[in-house]
């Protein structure tokens, strides 16, 4: 056969024709197809304004809440995510980010509570959802809170967990946040988060503070009401902004008069991980049906006249005792005072804004009044202090420093920026 | 026309057939901003790879439009009109290259609000 070799060329030439004529086919907005098999699921930290939005452990195992939740799925979600919880309702099959499967149990392992509540909240008009063409409809504004909780418990039911959908029954849900404590925090806070790991005591000899037991519920640096636990904006703050203190010869190596170093140069998201891992730690975080915070108004106007009352309000309501006549922590109590588990503990020199634990700002110091430092002798004024006289105080307070009018005015130096 | 000029000229059609057979459309979603029945178009705002664009679909009588209705434990298409649809809606719409235009095949209505 003469010519016998042009059939296999004509193959190969149809099969690189094949190639080069059907790249992914592209989607009139730009995506290539590849990009379109994805799920909905995507492990990411659910933001702060939903960080606190935690399911009652009770609902998931609740036969009514599931009964509801079924209804409001059939009406609703069976039409993409499927009547079995698949994904493969009939107005799901051809979106571009594929509906999640409930019956994946090691997907929904993953899916933290407060993660699927604001899915279900927001749909896919938020990131990463938005930006890979999501299709799912916010439902805040159709479904009140307990109805989303009672179809998220149902959902929850497809993937064939019994118990409560909770990292103490699902460890993958916090376990990225596991990881950057061990890498990170073990040596202060101890593996278990108790706060007896190695090298923090020897930061403080015996005296206070000490590295926090994260499972005791003891928190100092709250925006909460004195006694409660912090918001994840709270912990995100301290993990963000570290925590400063007058120091000692073993914390030189910590920026800033820092006892806890900052930790500001984690990515946000890696921050967030870690702080749901620490509240993994403690179950009380589930226990709190809402989560109510001390309202710290916008700053009035400093005047002189704030700050003479604020004087009089430090002389009235006794501050002097710890923090001294003048400020400098060398009140009359100051050597007497102990925290919560007996440890000599210092009153904060007043005079050096830029070491406040809580931060330095105006709002900070306000939140500090307000709120006390609990397992510490500082009591929450809250309740006390009217806000208008609480600003007075912390007037007073920041007026102590010798460059308290330079720094403040000037945006601060290196002291903590916190977001309000 | 020699044997080889056959055998080219069958394999550039063929390459050309499965191009067209191949290279189907991915459905673009996203919510409907405009419904222009007298054009006969959709236009949907969608978002890809962090960046939101409009797109104009042109609807063809050979176009289909429909929403799911739930029938016992399962779902049914019903057939929707053009003029019923209301801007905001939330819809996947599977197209062809047609002209340079987008042309519809199936629009499936997401959520109606």
């Amino acid at each position: 056969m003469k010519h016998w070799w042009y059939v296999p060329l004509a193959l190969v030439t149809l099969a690189v024709g094949v190639w080069v004529t059907n790249p992914p086919a592209l989607r009139a907005n730009g995506e290539d197809k590849h990009e379109i098999e994805e799920v909905g699921h995507a492990h990411v930290p659910a933001p702060l304004e939903y960080a606190d939005l935690l399911m009652p452990p009770s609902v998931w195992t609740d036969q009514a809440m599931i009964a509801r939740g079924k209804e409001i799925y059939a009406a609703n979600c069976a039409v993409c995510h499927g009547e079995h919880g698949d994904g493969k309702g009939p107005a799901g099959q051809a979106l571009p980010l594929k509906p999640s499967d409930f019956r994946d149990r090691h997907a929904v392992a993953e899916m933290r509570d407060n993660y699927w509540f604001w899915r279900a909240s927001e749909g896919g008009t938020v990131e990463p959802f938005k930006s890979r063409g999501s299709a799912m409809p916010p439902w805040k504004g159709t479904l009140s809170v307990e109805d989303r909780w009672a179809v998220i418990a149902y959902q929850h039911t497809f993937s064939g967990h019994q118990g409560p959908h909770v990292p103490w029954e699902h460890p993958e849900m916090v376990q990225m946040g596991r990881d950057i404590y061990r890498m990170a925090c073990v040596p202060c806070h101890g593996l278990d988060g108790r706060g007896d790991g190695s090298v923090g005591p020897t930061l403080s000899p015996n005296r206070a503070p000490q590295p926090r037991d994260f499972t005791a519920g003891l928190f100092k640096l709250r925006s909460t009401p004195t006694g409660e636990l912090p918001t994840t904006a709270d912990l995100f703050r301290t993990v963000t902004e570290g925590i400063r203190s007058r120091g000692g010869p073993l914390t030189l190596g910590l920026s800033g008069y820092r006892i806890m170093p900052s930790f500001r140069h984690m990515p946000e998201e890696q921050r967030l991980e870690l702080v749901e891992y620490v509240k993994s730690l403690n179950q009380e975080f589930w226990a709190r049906q809402d989560v109510k915070t001390v309202p710290v108004p916008a700053p009035p106007p400093e005047t002189p006249e704030r700050i003479a009352r604020g004087r009089q309000l430090y002389a009235d309501a006794e501050c002097w005792t710890c923090h001294g006549r003048s400020g400098r922590g060398d009140g009359p109590s100051a050597p007497t005072l102990k925290d919560q588990n007996d440890f000599p503990i210092t009153a904060t020199d007043l005079t050096e804004p830029s070491r406040f634990k809580n931060g330095k700002t105006p709002q900070d110091v306000y939140r500090t009044v307000m709120t006390g430092l609990t397992g510490t002798p500082m009591p929450s004024y809250e309740g006390a202090l009217e806000s208008e006289d609480a600003w007075d105080v912390v007037y007073y307070v920041l007026s102590l420093s010798p460059h308290a009018n330079r720094s403040r005015h000037a945006g601060g130096d290196e002291g903590p920026q916190t977001p309000q | 026309m020699g044997q080889a000029a056959r055998v080219y000229a069958l394999s550039i059609i063929g390459v050309l057939w499965l191009s067209a057979v191949l290279a189907d459309e991915a459905p673009i979603s996203g919510n409907l901003k405009v419904v222009d029945p007298a054009a006969s178009t959709l236009t949907i705002e969608t978002t890809s790879q962090g960046k939101t664009r409009q797109v104009t679909v042109e609807i063809k009588p050979t176009s289909r439009i429909v929403r799911f209705v739930r029938v016992g434990t399962s779902f049914e298409e019903q057939r929707v009109q053009l003029t019923d649809m209301k801007p905001g809606w939330v819809v996947s719409v599977t197209t062809r290259h047609e002209d340079g235009r987008e042309v519809a095949e199936v629009v499936k209505i997401i959520f109606e609000r």
